[in-house]
């Protein structure tokens, strides 16, 4: 009887019901399509961050920052060892370093910047936990664009570094930086090459920055590394990871507030339709009690029908707020971490919630109703 | 079954206090027909809702069986109230978006019976209306409605009858099949107590009460 009773009053205000119900749609769809939206963009700054390269370079104490910057023949080396306590110290932000020695030569009247390399860290944990660069092969290069450009080289030839030859493993595309002189191989090479053994210039490494505080996190970083590697210093380039922050920064903002909006407005109309609904069903109301039926089967007839309509609003909100999201960005975000597609995990928190608060806003016109007395009603009239 | 004790009910307002009862003690009945009467404002309406266990004296006791009703909680109330009264009101009152079976159903479901077919059948075709229990009382005439509202009055057997003016709204035709059925209802072995102006209902109480 008691979803006789709940179904026979939908379809008798139909329309009410059915504007209420899109009403809670249309609430639901807009939050999940905003979060996410901005789900896929954050994720997607992510990667542009990454391609922007290492952001967090350490360099000897004893070397001029200027020195480094310029790669000449005034870097300092320091033993490729100091990297290890790096590794142990659990409290550094990143788990991946890149240990490199580079240095400046002419190949055949031009100019190379040969970059020895070593990818130290544990096994890469997922896409997005791993060094941005992988280990070149012993004898192999991979060369900066402009340097196969200069000595017109292509995959497969050989090159020839002061008496050591080398396959050209890859060519990587234009970078717009000093990358794109630069030929990377297996430090061993180097070494070889340049002697120096077990010796660096540099050691490259990436911080995300997602503390709460970003200029705290770069004090904090510095004190670490003073206890870690005293002999070290660090060079950060941080406008992309600070940019990247405060974009996640805004967007959770945008979030939090856009939530407390959607939830006062959802708890606004179904209140006020709520209250309108009691006072058009008070009589019906009224003589439900004075047959003698009980508060709580009358509250449940209201709660279950607002359940049932917020479980149909979150499932098809849900829905309508993920595809257009996916619709709208997946044409010009590129994500690495996560696809542009249904994040599913966030079904049941849409579901939970919009349940969640239809009841709370329900319970408003419910206690309006507790106040009713049945004779009052009856007999006013 | 039903008994009134010293029942006393003062409207208070913040300028003048209206007696509606003093001091009334009555008990009734089984089997008769107690038809209250009075003048307009002599308190009949008060004196019911308050039998029906809806409206609590200011002094006094109302009893449907041993049950000391204004003495007990308002849930217990409401479930006493469901097995022991079926209550008339002038305007029946039918719960519009159900259709007459369902109206007709839904006290029973109050006291656990779910699927009454055969009492409601029965009570359909005793009252007339057996043809349109598919109907919503808005499909109805004025009479046929309130041969609905006394049969879901009766549906669940309550020992005890409280009607409201029933005959208010109806023409001489459906006024007579409502009588002739609480007539039956009386001798069924009900308590049975109607507030009326009504000199056709007059005629077949066997007892008038005048307020
Ligand atoms: N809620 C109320 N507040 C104040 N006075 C009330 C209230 N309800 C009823 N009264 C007064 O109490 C008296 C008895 O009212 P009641 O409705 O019981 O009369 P009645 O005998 O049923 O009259 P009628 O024949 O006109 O239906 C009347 O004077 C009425 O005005
Ligand atoms: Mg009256």
């Amino acid at each position: 009887m008691l979803f006789k009773i709940v179904f026979s009053q939908i379809k008798q205000k139909l329309l009410v019901t059915l504007m209420l119900l899109i009403a809670m749609i249309a609430l639901v769809s807009l939050y999940v399509y905003i979060k996410n939206t901005s789900q896929f963009t954050n994720r997607s700054m992510e990667l542009i961050m990454k391609d922007m390269g290492h952001n967090y370079n350490l360099i000897s104490k004893d070397c001029k920052k200027i020195d480094s910057y310029l790669i000449n023949n005034n870097q300092v080396y320091f033993p490729i060892s100091q990297s290890d306590l790096l590794l142990k110290e659990r409290k550094m932000p990143s788990k991946y370093y890149v240990a490199m020695q580079q240095e400046r030569l002419v190949v055949q009247n031009t100019e190379i910047i040969l970059s020895g390399i070593k990818p130290l860290g544990g096994n890469f944990e997922s896409p997005e936990k791993r060094n941005l660069l992988d280990a070149v092969k012993r004898n192999e290069v991979r060369l900066g664009a402009d340097i196969a450009k200069s000595l017109n080289l292509k995959t497969s030839d050989t090159i020839n570094i002061e008496g050591k030859t080398f396959k050209v493993a890859t060519i990587i595309p234009y970078n717009g930086d000093i990358d794109d002189y630069r030929v990377w191989a297996n430090i061993e090479d180097t070494w070889e090459v340049l002697g120096n053994k077990d010796s660096i210039n540099i050691l490259l490494a990436f911080l995300c920055m997602h503390g709460t505080n970003l200029e705290n996190l770069l004090v904090q970083q510095q004190i670490l590394l003073k206890a870690t590697t005293p002999n070290l210093q660090q060079i950060i380039k941080m406008p992309i990871a600070k940019g990247r922050d405060k974009a996640r920064q805004s967007t959770n903002k945008t979030l939090i507030n856009l939530f407390y909006i959607i939830s006062l407005i959802t708890i606004i109309v179904i209140s006020v339709t709520g209250l309108y609904e009691v006072h058009e069903r008070r009589r019906e109301i009224g003589i439900m009690l004075s047959m003698g039926t009980s508060y709580l089967k009358i509250i449940a007839v209201f709660l279950i029908r607002i359940l049932l309509l917020a479980i149909i609003a979150s499932i098809i909100g849900f829905f309508i707020g993920s595809f257009l999201s996916i619709w709208i960005t997946s044409s010009f975000l590129e994500t690495n971490t996560q696809n542009i597609s249904i994040i599913w995990s966030d079904f049941p928190t849409a579901l939970g919630l919009t349940s969640l608060f239809a009841i709370i806003a329900q319970l408003i016109p419910v206690i309006k109703m507790l106040s009713l007395d049945p004779v009052r009603i009856l007999v006013e009239d | 079954m039903i008994r009134f004790d010293n029942l006393t009910k003062i409207y208070k307002d913040s300028n003048t206090d209206v007696v509606a009862i003093n001091d009334l003690s009555l008990s009734f009945k089984q089997g008769e027909i107690n038809i209250i009467h009075g003048k307009s404002g002599s308190g009949k309406s008060t004196l019911l809702l308050m039998a029906g266990g809806m409206l609590k004296p200011d002094t006094g006791y109302v009893y449907w069986g041993d049950n000391n009703v204004y003495k007990t909680s308002s849930l217990k109330r409401n479930r006493l109230r469901a097995s022991y009264v079926g209550f008339m009101f002038q305007r029946f009152y039918l719960i519009p978006y159900l259709n007459v079976y369902d109206n007709i159903r839904y006290p029973l479901t109050l006291v656990g019976n779910e699927n009454p077919k055969k009492r409601i059948s029965e009570l359909a075709e005793r009252i007339g209306i057996a043809h349109r229990l598919t109907h919503k009382p808005h499909q109805l005439s004025i009479g046929e409605q309130q041969r609905v509202a006394l049969c879901r009055s009766i549906a669940n057997n309550p020992p005890i009858l409280l009607a409201d003016e029933p005959t208010g709204n109806l023409d001489v035709e459906n006024s007579k099949i409502l009588i002739d059925i609480l007539k039956e209802e009386a001798q069924n072995g009900r308590y049975v107590i109607i507030v009326t102006h009504d000199d056709r209902v007059l005629e077949i109480g066997n007892r008038v009460i005048h307020l």
